[in-house]
């Protein structure tokens, strides 16, 4: 039955009481959810080219393991692979993505490589979506920095201790969101 | 003693529930269940077979639903009376309906699992742990340290 619920009325089911836990901590429906929200670990590389969507780096670690059978698939602890993909990944986050559009050089706001509502080029060229490459936050930041600010930022980040608190005044919702990001192991990879 | 038969082609089964009511089923519809499969096929089941976990008011549900859903395979307003009355007694009685889903579980009925499974799930959807306690009368038998735990462990899920 606990394979029918989404993720949060898993997590909810598991405070009901004792054998609610243990049954909603099953590996086998964690795994479940893994693949329902984030495409089976086998296939994560091949999301990751069709959707520009990604995985976090240790779902790819799992894949390999499965792939080359070193390590067994009930080794992986998939509650925990879900729970960190999700924190990285979840849909709230990631249906609003930044991409950096070859045809205006600047970066627009996508979700899931389909801006057509945003950029009339690329509604055009919906076959190429090479046109419109996926950014990591980071990405986005040091553009963000790098290119109109790059007189100051330069100058300033190292040796004056203005330097982040300008950036935070700037930028304040960027940069918090990167250093949420920034806790979890690697920055994401996109391309 | 309730008899749920009316056909005379078809074979009898006869069934006792943990209360002592005796069923007389027949083997078409008896046969949904693979835990009584495996009992007649390992003849385990020449005379009354008994069900310890499943209560007359209960079984009785069971071979109600049983029956629908064989009769709903080529037939959508069966379909649809099985799904209505499910969702009615999944919102009048809760307590029940989890019960009926146990016995279904116990009899191990493939079919009726898949069904009531996704029905209850979907009526556990966006509840929170307390109302459904107190919809399916679980007790909480975590200690309040215990509880807390979860909670904390859990919280990601909806932040």
């Amino acid at each position: 039955m606990f394979s029918f619920l989404d993720t949060r009325s898993l997590a909810s089911v598991g405070s009901v009481c004792r054998s609610w836990n243990s049954a909603a901590s099953d590996n086998m429906l964690w795994q479940l959810q893994y693949a329902l929200l984030f495409g089976k670990a086998d296939n994560c590389c091949e999301n990751k080219d069709k959707f520009g969507q990604h995985a976090s780096d240790q779902a790819d670690e799992f894949s390999c393991k499965k792939k080359g059978g070193v390590g067994p698939v009930m080794d992986v602890d998939w509650r925990e692979a879900f729970k960190r993909t999700y924190i990285g990944n979840s849909p709230r986050r990631s249906t609003s993505n930044w991409g950096y559009c070859v045809h205006c050089k600047s970066i627009i706001w996508l979700s899931s490589m389909n801006c057509t509502s945003l950029h009339h080029h690329t509604t055009k060229d919906e076959n190429r979506p090479w046109k419109v490459k996926p950014l990591s936050v980071h990405q986005v930041v040091d553009y963000l920095l790098g290119d109109p600010l790059s007189d100051m930022s330069s100058s300033d980040s190292d040796s004056d201790s203005d330097g982040a608190p300008f950036a935070e005044q700037r930028l304040p919702k960027l940069w918090a969101y990167s250093r949420h990001i920034g806790n979890s192991k690697k920055p994401f990879l996109y391309m | 003693m309730a008899s749920t038969s009316n056909s005379t082609s078809s074979k009898i089964i006869t069934l006792r529930s943990s209360d002592g009511e005796v069923f007389e089923v027949e083997e078409s519809v008896a046969l949904e269940s693979n835990l009584i499969r495996r009992m007649m096929e390992d003849d385990c089941a020449n005379n009354i077979i008994p069900l310890p976990n499943v209560t007359a008011p209960i079984f009785y549900l069971v071979i109600e639903h049983c029956k629908k859903h064989a009769e709903m395979k080529d037939n959508k307003e069966k379909k649809k009376e099985l799904r209505s009355q499910g969702e009615e007694l999944l919102k009048s009685d809760p307590h029940t309906y989890s019960n009926l889903m146990e016995a279904v579980n116990y009899l191990d009925i493939k079919s009726l699992m898949d069904l009531t499974a996704q029905w209850l799930a979907d009526f556990l959807k966006g509840k929170s742990p307390r109302l459904i306690r107190e919809l399916l009368k679980i007790k909480n038998d975590f200690t309040p340290e215990e509880e807390a735990e979860i909670l904390e462990r859990n919280r990601w899920a909806f932040d």
